[in-house]
């Protein structure tokens, strides 16, 4: 088995997609629990210990909004104390609870996206519907880092030209101002200038005597359809399930859990299963490679 | 079979006087490898860009251009285009996306191929070009060298029947230049690809070409094999001894120039042809030696050696200077010392990434060394000319560039056009100079600043061997005037002709230093065409001249 990231974009975009959807229908704090544990587990099987980090700022967002929502909202029956003289709910707590968690899973799993998503694979999904864009997008890549380095000589020329006269105070930030202006003006003298090369270059193979195919190195493999398949099946039982009520809940006036015990475990079981299958395949392929780096 | 043929083709710029190119008629085979020389400005490029529809400039076009016997116009785009390639001469504005892979299938994605033939094209070309290890890699990360290769690769992924190429290697150093042309030739032998290419070192296609079309003011001038024209040059040098033959004839190998001299004093028998490569040029000198009167004992030849400058007092010092761009890279710089004195021009050579940019950044103060110290004169203002002097420029014109950096002071700017010979181009603007032109604006803009010591980054980057020759001597002008002047470069021939001391960057340090005589003799490989002509026999003579000279 080869690692997630290298299952075909398609695969991985409908992923992702259902996966978002499965968030905005189940608002349960249990899901949301499994759903940052499960990305959290994906992320430090693809970047170590680095994984952690996250909850350094996700626990705060969470507890911020945990917080902040009885502080606002009274609704509720449960009374627990009273601040000042308005009632904090036990209710309006845990819906507070319940979308920090939310948003925390929304927000780790568009890190884990953003890992397994690179430009490329999303522009090959949508590089059919609007080619010349995607060669547009393209060729923006290019130029970013192109320009940067660009900018860099421009700068250390001119700080060159300078010399190492000093100012201070307004006069600095006037002549800081000059020097910025001065930048750009050279870095668009100088990249329209470049630019013209290019649409030659463009020319020169081609460019616009056809309508473009779109060129990638992705190949649809059997790994896709069987991963297609497994995710596929849970992704319906998880909507049927969720149809017959199950994992939802009602915060106000108070906290009622709906549909019956063992469909509500059913739902959960095949809910981590779905969002484990991406830290299963990381992990499992890390594992692979620590064998072999032990045998050889 | 006939591929190309230029029938009386006559072409005017718009709005010029001069036609760039006129009556030109020449016709090229199937397979042949044809290439063009001349002064720069003499139509070179226009001539390429006529062969290739979409390449065509706008303006008034004369006569007919036949390709495979049928009027290129006629030709439909959609063959002209794919089948026709051209590379033109800077590495860095050709490439469109942002990796190798997909730069190598942009023509193939313009035209329209399904994605398993072009899937089939790329991965081919991409192990003829040996460029496996860098499909996945992005563009912006290749070397000047890699891109100009990826530029190449990308045309030929279209299967063209013909390849353009614009001084191809003018951007490049000349170890990923030799390459270049290297895959050129193995392009042209092993893939029957025919090839028009413009060139002014003519040291290595010179060997390469079958034949070579010699253009003068957008005329043909001689269109013979590489032997033939070596031999037309050196007589006609001797005959019309013009600044048009001259630019040519400082491009052609070192041996054809040694020889000729020889030929022209008698002492090589004037009914043998002239070598072209080294070996055949080792070989003739050698023969010719032992022809003199067998007194190789005698042959102790010693350069004149250039006046010792070390009496003069140093102006900048870089003392045990040690550098590194990250906390765990690499030494760029390790315990470097370097000393110039005033008055003297010091070239420092060195390979690809040996740090030479490195050090001039840390000398001028844009970056700080991490250890070691530079001391700097007192007084005197150091200015660096960049690799790209378009950096330097912000306005319009020339003359506003001059007067900026003259403080407003009319006389100062007007005296200094005039010494860089650029009095008739102080209307245009900057980027419309030509690569020579353009440098010597920048270097005026930095001259009027005051700068006591100038250090330059590849300057001869792109010149030709008379613009070389010209910047060469501007240089010793401003020597003469005090001005201390640091160049680093991959320029043997520059830096063995003119400078005044000359250093090898490696490893982090300086780690030979002396007078060019004493420099190169003794290197087998790291030395100028001519002393690996004349090394076995006369260590000491680096130059040309020097070797004509030793051997009377």
């Amino acid at each position: 088995m080869s690692s997630f990231e290298e299952l075909h974009p398609a695969c991985l975009f409908s992923y992702f997609v259902a996966v978002m959807i499965l968030f905005f229908l189940c608002h349960h704090p249990l899901a949301m629990v499994l759903a940052c544990a499960c990305a959290l587990f994906f992320l430090y099987n693809i970047e170590g210990r680095r994984a952690f980090s996250w909850c350094k700022w996700m626990l705060p967002v969470v507890l911020f909004i945990a917080v902040v929502n009885p502080l606002l909202n009274h609704r509720g029956v449960t009374r627990l104390f009273k601040l000042g003289n308005q009632w904090i709910t036990l209710e309006a707590f845990g819906y507070g609870l319940t979308s920090g968690l939310s948003m925390a899973a929304i927000i780790l799993w568009f890190a884990c996206y953003q890992k397994v998503m690179t430009n490329d694979k999303f522009l090959y999904l949508f590089g059919k519907i609007a080619p010349s864009s995607a060669l547009l997008i393209t060729m923006a890549w290019n130029y970013i880092p192109d320009l940067t380095k660009k900018m860099k000589k421009i700068r250390d020329s001119q700080k060159m030209l300078k010399g190492t006269e000093e100012e201070r105070g307004w006069k600095q930030i006037l002549s800081r101002t000059k020097d910025a202006l001065q930048t750009v003006t050279v870095l668009l003298g100088w990249s329209l200038e470049n630019v013209v090369e290019q649409a030659d270059s463009m020319k020169a193979r081609g460019y616009g005597l056809r309508k473009r195919t779109t060129f990638h190195l992705f190949r649809f493999e059997q790994k896709d359809i069987f991963f297609s398949g497994i995710v596929g099946v849970i992704v319906i039982f998880c909507f049927v399930l969720r149809g017959m009520g199950c994992m939802t809940m009602e915060f106000y006036p108070q906290i009622q859990s709906g549909g019956s015990k063992k469909a509500n475990i059913l739902f959960l079981v095949l809910f981590l299963i779905l969002l484990g299958i991406p830290g299963l395949i990381q992990w499992k392929e890390e594992k692979a490679w620590n064998s072999y780096d032990l045998k050889g | 079979m006939e591929l190309l043929r230029f029938e009386g083709v006559g072409f005017t710029y718009p709005e010029a006087e001069q036609k760039a190119l006129d009556e030109l008629t020449f016709s090229m085979g199937e397979g042949e490898f044809l290439v063009v020389c001349g002064a720069s400005g003499c139509g070179k490029t226009t001539l390429l860009r006529m062969a290739k529809p979409q390449m065509q400039p706008a303006g008034k076009f004369a006569g007919n251009i036949y390709y495979k016997n049928k009027p290129l116009q006629e030709f439909d785009e959609q063959i002209s285009a794919f089948r026709i390639g051209y590379v033109q001469q800077n590495p860095d504005n050709q490439i469109v996306t942002d990796t190798v892979w997909h730069e190598l299938a942009f023509g193939l994605e313009n035209a329209a191929l399904p994605v398993q033939t072009i899937r089939r094209r790329v991965s081919e070309m991409a192990s003829f070009f040996g460029m496996e290890t860098l499909f996945h890699r992005k563009t912006g990360e290749l070397s000047g060298g890699q891109k100009q290769m990826l530029n190449l690769a990308s045309v030929m992924v279209m299967n063209p029947e013909l390849l353009l190429l614009d001084e191809p290697t003018s951007m490049l150093d000349p170890l990923a230049a030799s390459n270049l042309l290297q895959m050129v030739h193995k392009i042209n032998r092993e893939l029957g690809v025919a090839v028009l290419l413009c060139e002014h070192r003519l040291e290595e296609v010179f060997l390469m070409a079958d034949r070579v079309l010699l253009m003068e003011n957008g005329k043909k001038k001689a269109l013979k094999t590489p032997q033939k024209l070596a031999e037309m040059l050196s007589f006609s040098m001797e005959e019309e001894n013009d600044e048009h033959t001259s630019r040519i004839y400082e491009g052609l190998p070192a041996a054809v120039r040694i020889f000729k001299e020889l030929k022209k004093r008698g002492i090589y028998d004037s009914g043998k042809p002239l070598p072209l490569t080294i070996r055949d040029g080792r070989l003739a000198l050698t023969e010719v030696l032992t022809d003199r009167c067998n007194r190789q004992s005698d042959m102790k030849y010693n350069g004149t050696r250039k006046a010792d400058k070390k009496d003069s007092h140093i102006v900048l010092r870089a003392k045990e200077v040690w550098f590194r761009y990250e906390r765990s890279g690499v030494d760029i710089l390790r315990s470097l010392d370097l000393s110039l004195y005033k008055g003297e021009m010091f070239a420092l050579l060195g390979g690809n990434g040996a740090g030479k940019s490195t050090l001039l950044k840390i000398l001028t103060g844009i970056i700080k060394e991490r250890r070691g110290r530079v001391i700097r004169e007192k007084g005197e203002r150091i200015a660096m000319l960049p690799q790209s002097p378009q950096v330097l420029f912000q306005y319009d014109t020339v003359w506003e560039e001059l007067l900026e950096s003259a403080g407003q002071d009319v006389e100062r700017a007007k005296e200094m056009a005039e010494f860089l010979e650029l009095s008739d181009k102080i209307s245009m603007h900057p980027y419309d100079l030509s690569g020579g032109e353009m440098q010597r604006a920048a270097l005026g803009k930095l001259l009027l600043l005051d700068a006591k010591i100038l250090l330059l980054d590849e300057p001869t980057k792109g010149l030709d061997a008379y613009l070389k020759k010209k910047l060469a001597g501007l240089l010793k002008k401003l020597t003469r005037g005090g001005i201390a002047i640091l160049l680093v470069t991959h320029d043997l021939e520059f830096a063995a002709a003119y400078a005044d001391r000359c250093g090898l960057l490696f490893d982090g340090q300086v780690i030979s230093e002396g007078e060019p005589h004493a420099f190169f003799a003794g290197n087998r490989f790291y030395t100028t065409a001519a002393n690996q002509i004349a090394g076995n026999e006369i260590p000491e003579a680096i130059t040309c001249e020097e070797v004509v000279r030793a051997v009377l």
